[in-house]
């Protein structure tokens, strides 16, 4: 199953990182990744690749949009179908977790990413 | 005055009268002589007309009218007082008399005397038509009666009215129209004498008055702020001019000229009086205003008119003398009961010329009798009374000015002395004054050294504080920054393992191609390990030396990495503090900047201290701001040929104009208590300076503000 996943930080060496972490799925063609070094980026992305997009893992603190406000943005531009959003921060108090999980986050992970947790969730969802 | 001492020394009293008797032939009797002498009185007729005849004794009178000429004009028949007219009288004179006796005549008209037919005396000349006649006045020269051995005589007396007397007021020369008067001749040089002394007392007193006239217009002469003097010298002259008119009367003369003298005296006396009610005033101090000059005005017409009109009575004037006196008189007792000074002098000056009057007068009516000299000295004093009482006075006046003078002088020299004496104490109370300053003010600047230096070290402790300050603004900003790294250090570890393993399973399959390739990633994997390490280290060792105490050693530095790694440590600082914060970052670098040299962690401070500001600034703005508000931060760099310029700017709230020449001093701020020190800025501005930079700040409220870092190339 082809998975197009979307993900959204503004530091430009997660997306070697992914790559790196992700070359068996990748390899396999069980995701591909796509990726945007901020929130504003991301929607543009997603402008054009929307039907395409199921999942979206995107960074909270991010100079200009924040996570918390893409999510927003996004659940309010695409209701069908409704991308799986998955939020990480490095700050993973309650408070943003639960503004996360308020404005409709599916998921919410702290930094440091735990990629083979990750890599369950992924699974869990795609198989959802 | 002149004529009523005249008047009251001729006048005939009732005592004279009583020693002559008249016999059955109506001839007067005179048989015994006293020192007085004997008046003709009564016994006389009269008839106008003129014959030679009437002088003969044998001429027979019955039909003349009877007259008393020893009255004054005035109160004989109008008949009399026109043209020439006769007057005989028989008189019965016992030898021893005759041959003792002379003959006294005080006349108004001009007269001839005939004893038994005998001209014996003329006194002026009788002309017709009468208007020529013209009297002459003699009383003091005896007239001798001619040697006979008879005793009964007849007395014929030719008289003409002289028209030139009318020209004065007759009231004033109340003399006897025709007064004859046996005197023995030692009473007659007696009187003649008396006279003389009269004379001469008059002459002495108007030099007396003449010297104080002179004295004192010189002193006036000299002190013109005076003006007592003046008009005392006037009174003095006056008075000394009267009594000169006085000597020329002469009693021998033409009547109208002694009238005409005794007329000027009458006014010179006033005119003097005058003065002397203005000396005294004016010594006085008593100001009666205009009212003064017009009651001289008044009473020199009233005395004129008095001498020149006939008719009015002679108490006008001498009521005017006397007023003026009463006047005077009562200012010097004014002046006694007001305790002016020297006011007692002239007092008693004016109370013995008054009480010298009163004797005068008492003397004159027969009332009491003194010497004679004493007599003279009451008339002196009259006149000199006053006159010395106001010299005296001026004179002491003088004087006391002198002494007052000496006083004030001798006052001023010892106020002078006690002056410098007290600018001296006053010159070493400063000297003492100054040391003693000089010595506070050395103390004070000890003090205030010490006060510096405290200051100094309390600054140095602010700084400190300061930069700790924004050290734990930047602590969670510096957490999240290593974080980060840290993170991609560990991952990239972790899949270079992998990659590892799995290199090592496609080496044993052979796959040479999959294990170059694995690799390439794991030498980029560890280049990535390698760089986020050393990012990790540069933000540490970027805190250690934010913290530090700056070294102020300036090295080139590349103001592009500086400013972004602050502003990362600023942002993600901002916003492990307060979640809700955000704000979009632009960076606009300039690509060819020249290294500035400069101390890096003071540069650092700076921009931090900016950035820190500008978050601030949106964050605030955000609060109270619509939900379309963006938060922006802009960063840019650029250089021209000298300077690199590094400007922040804001869409917060602004800066307004009153605060915005505050924003750089010490301790300024604006945040609420206990959130910021007021320091940033002022440090920042210490720094750019140190640096040979500038400052500057573009605001606009509710818009924008930008920060224009200029540091020298």
């Amino acid at each position: 199953m082809h998975m197009k996943i979307l993900v959204v930080d503004d530091e430009a060496d997660v997306q070697p990182l992914f790559i790196q972490r992700f070359r068996k799925e990748i390899k396999n063609g069980d995701f591909d990744f796509s990726f945007a070094l901020s929130g504003e980026e991301a929607l543009g992305y997603l402008e054009e690749h929307h039907s395409e997009v199921i999942l979206i893992l995107s960074d909270i603190n991010m100079p200009g949009m924040t996570g918390i406000e893409l999510l927003s943005r996004i659940r309010q531009s695409y209701e069908k179908p409704p991308p799986v959003v998955m939020m990480i921060t490095a700050y993973g108090d309650d408070e943003n977790r639960h503004q996360a999980m308020e404005k409709g986050a599916n998921e919410f992970l702290t930094k440091p990413l735990d990629f083979n947790l990750l890599k369950e969730k992924l699974n869990t969802f795609i198989h959802d | 005055m002149k004529t009523l001492l005249l008047f009251v020394v001729c006048a005939i009293s009732s005592v004279t009268f009583a020693s002559a008797q008249t016999d059955t032939t109506g001839a007067i009797h005179i048989s015994k002589l006293p020192a007085q002498g004997v008046w003709l009185i009564k016994g006389w007729k009269f008839h106008t007309g003129d014959d030679p005849a009437f002088a003969n004794p044998g001429y027979d009178d019955q039909t003349w009218q009877a007259i008393e000429p020893a009255k004054d004009i005035t109160k004989l028949p109008a008949r009399v007082q026109r043209g020439i007219g006769w007057m005989r009288i028989k008189i019965h004179v016992s030898e021893q008399v005759w041959k003792s006796a002379s003959l006294r005549i005080i006349n108004v008209p001009a007269i001839e005397i005939y004893i038994d037919g005998q001209l014996i005396c003329k006194r002026g000349i009788i002309n017709t038509p009468p208007k020529t006649a013209r009297s002459y006045f003699n009383h003091l020269d005896p007239i001798a009666l001619p040697a006979s051995q008879k005793t009964d005589h007849v007395i014929a007396v030719r008289y003409c009215t002289d028209s030139g007397l009318t020209l004065f007021n007759q009231a004033l020369f109340p003399f006897p129209f025709a007064g004859l008067q046996f005197l023995s001749t030692s009473s007659f040089s007696t009187i003649k004498q008396h006279f003389w002394y009269f004379q001469i007392s008059d002459i002495a007193s108007a030099s007396v008055l003449f010297l104080l006239a002179i004295f004192h217009f010189t002193l006036y002469k000299y002190n013109r702020i005076n003006k007592g003097n003046l008009y005392f010298a006037a009174y003095a002259l006056f008075f000394g001019l009267y009594l000169i008119t006085a000597y020329t009367d002469n009693f021998d003369n033409y009547t109208d000229v002694f009238r005409a003298g005794i007329a000027l005296g009458d006014l010179l006396v006033i005119i003097s009086l005058l003065f002397c009610l203005k000396a005294i005033l004016t010594l006085f101090n008593f100001n009666p205003g205009k009212f003064l000059g017009a009651f001289a005005v008044v009473t020199i017409i009233v005395i004129l008119a008095w001498l020149f009109i006939d008719g009015i009575p002679e108490l006008v004037g001498y009521g005017l003398f006397v007023i003026i006196l009463v006047i005077e008189l009562w200012l010097a007792i004014k002046a006694v009961w007001l305790k002016k000074r020297g006011a007692n002098i002239i007092a008693v000056g004016f109370f013995a010329g008054l009480c010298c009057a009163i004797v005068y007068a008492l003397v004159n009516t027969g009332q009491i009798y003194i010497p004679f000299f004493l007599f003279l000295a009451a008339g002196s004093v009259i006149v000199l009374g006053p006159v010395l009482a106001i010299s005296i006075y001026l004179g002491r006046e003088f004087a006391l000015d002198g002494l007052l003078l000496q006083a004030k002088l001798s006052q001023v020299e010892e106020l002078s002395a006690k002056n410098i004496a007290q600018e001296q104490e006053k010159q070493l109370l400063l000297e003492k004054q100054n040391e003693l300053l000089e010595r506070q003010v050395n103390a004070r600047t000890a003090d205030l050294n010490q006060s510096l230096n405290n200051l100094k070290a309390t600054q140095s402790q602010l700084i400190q504080s300061e930069k700790m300050a924004s050290l734990g603004e930047l602590t969670a900003g510096i957490a999240h920054e290593i974080q980060n790294p840290l993170n991609f250090v560990n991952n990239f570890s972790e899949v270079n393992i992998e990659l590892i393993n799995e290199m090592e399973t496609e080496m044993k399959n052979g796959d040479e191609e999959e294990v170059i390739a694995i690799l390439e990633d794991i030498k980029q994997n560890l280049e990535k390990i390698s760089h986020h390490g050393k990012r990790a280290d540069g933000i540490v060792k970027g805190m250690l030396q934010h913290s530090r105490a700056s070294n102020d050693v300036k090295e080139p530095t590349d103001i592009n990495n500086l400013a972004d790694e602050y502003l990362r440590l600023a942002y993600h600082g901002l916003r492990a503090k307060d979640k809700t914060f955000n704000s979009e970052l632009i960076v606009n670098f300039s690509g060819d900047l020249p290294l500035v040299n400069s101390v890096p962690q003071d540069i650092g401070r700076v921009v931090l201290n900016l950035f820190t500001n500008a978050f601030y600034a949106v964050h605030q703005k955000q609060k109270t701001a619509e939900k379309a508000y963006q938060p922006t931060v802009t960063l840019s760099t650029e250089s021209d040929k000298t300077h690199v310029i590094i400007r922040v700017k804001d869409n917060g709230n602004g800066i307004p104009a009153n605060v915005k020449d505050k924003i750089m001093q010490p301790f300024f701020t604006t945040k609420p208590t206990g959130e910021g020190t007021g320091l940033g800025l002022s440090m920042s501005y210490e720094i750019v300076k140190a640096h040979n930079g500038s400052i500057e700040v573009e605001s606009v409220v509710g818009e924008y503000t930008e920060f224009i870092v200029k540091i020298p190339v």
